[in-house]
C-alpha cells in the first residue's frame, strides 16, 4: 500500500475516532464499523477497477470532507443537542473559517514575493494592499557610447565604357 | 430540516431507488458502499456519496422504517479477510415512500407537459 493511501485512511479513521468519541458504545462502535467496511470496499473495488494508490486516496479524503457538516450533525443528534445549538454552531464555524482565511490572506500578504507572476490565489481571497511601501528606485538609464562613424555608402558600380 | 412526515430528500429518494434497483438485480440485501456506488452510477457521478452524508441519511431511514438492517454472521467476514458488511433491506414503507415519491413526480411532470402545451 502506497504511503499516501496509508495516510489517506489513517486521517478517514483518525476523524472518525474523533466525533465518535464519547458517545454511547452502540452508535460509536457501529459508525467506525461501517466506515472501516466502506473504506476497505472501496479500496477494494477501486483496486479491481485499476485506479492508482493516489486517486483512491484524494476519493478517500473528498468523500471524508464533502461529509464533514453531517458527521458534526450526527455526532449533535446523538448526544441530543437542540438544533438550534447545531445551527449556531455551524455558523460560527463558517463565521471562524472565514475570519481565518482572510487573517491566513492578510498574514501571508507580508512574505509574498514582490516579483511573483502568475495567478495569485490570495489575491481572489483578500483584497491585497502593500503592508509596507517600497520606494523602488528609478530605473537607471544606461548611456552607451555608440562610435561616431560616418556612413560610407557602397561605391557605385563601374560605368560601362 | 423541516418537511412532511413520510416525505423524502432527495439523498434519501435517490437510496431508496438505489435500494430497488439492486433488489431487481437479485441483490435483496446491501451494504453502503454499494448503495454510493448505484448512485454515483445513475447519476454518472464520478464521487461518491460522502461517508458523513450517506450513514446518517441511511440512520434516518432506518429509524423511519424505510430501511432494516443487521450486520453480517462475522464467519463471513473472517474467512473472507475484510470487515463485517451492516446489510440494508427495503423495507414495505420504504417501497410505499418510493412509489408516492414516483407518483408525485410523474404528477409534477404532466403538468408541465400540460403547461408547456400550446394552447
Amino acid at each position: 500500500m502506497s504511503r499516501t493511501l496509508a495516510a489517506a485512511i489513517a486521517i478517514v479513521r483518525g476523524w472518525t475516532r474523533l466525533y465518535t468519541a464519547r458517545l454511547d458504545r452502540s452508535a460509536r462502535d457501529t459508525r467506525r464499523a461501517e466506515i472501516e467496511s466502506d473504506l476497505w470496499e472501496l479500496h477494494e473495488d477501486a483496486r479491481r477497477r485499476g485506479a492508482s494508490p493516489e486517486a483512491i486516496a484524494v476519493h478517500m479524503l473528498l468523500r471524508l470532507v464533502c461529509g464533514l457538516v453531517d458527521d458534526v450533525a450526527w455526532r449533535a443528534e446523538q448526544v441530543r443537542v437542540p438544533p438550534h445549538i447545531v445551527k449556531q454552531a455551524l455558523w460560527a464555524a463558517a463565521v471562524a473559517s472565514i475570519a481565518f482565511v482572510w487573517y491566513l490572506a492578510w498574514a501571508v500578504q507580508g512574505i509574498e514575493s514582490p516579483h511573483g507572476d502568475g495567478i495569485n490565489v490570495l489575491r481572489l481571497l483578500y483584497p491585497m494592499r502593500p503592508v509596507v511601501n517600497v520606494v523602488t528606485p528609478p530605473p537607471r538609464i544606461i548611456f552607451v557610447k555608440v562610435a561616431n562613424e560616418r556612413f560610407h555608402p557602397p561605391p557605385p558600380p563601374p560605368s560601362p565604357q | 430540516m423541516r418537511r412532511r412526515p413520510g416525505s423524502l430528500v432527495p439523498l434519501e429518494l435517490a437510496i431508496c431507488q438505489a435500494a430497488a434497483a439492486l433488489r431487481a438485480d437479485g441483490h435483496d440485501e446491501f451494504h453502503g458502499y454499494e448503495i454510493a456506488k448505484t448512485i454515483g452510477d445513475a447519476s454518472s457521478g464520478r464521487l461518491l456519496t460522502a461517508y458523513g452524508t450517506l450513514y446518517r441519511a441511511l440512520g434516518r431511514l432506518e429509524k423511519m422504517g424505510m430501511l432494516h438492517s443487521r450486520w453480517e454472521d462475522p464467519a463471513i467476514p473472517a474467512r473472507e479477510n475484510r470487515p463485517g458488511r451492516r446489510l440494508y433491506t427495503l423495507t414495505a414503507s420504504g417501497d410505499a415512500a418510493l412509489a408516492e415519491a414516483r407518483a408525485a413526480e410523474a404528477a409534477a411532470r404532466r403538468r408541465t407537459r400540460r403547461r408547456l402545451a400550446p394552447a
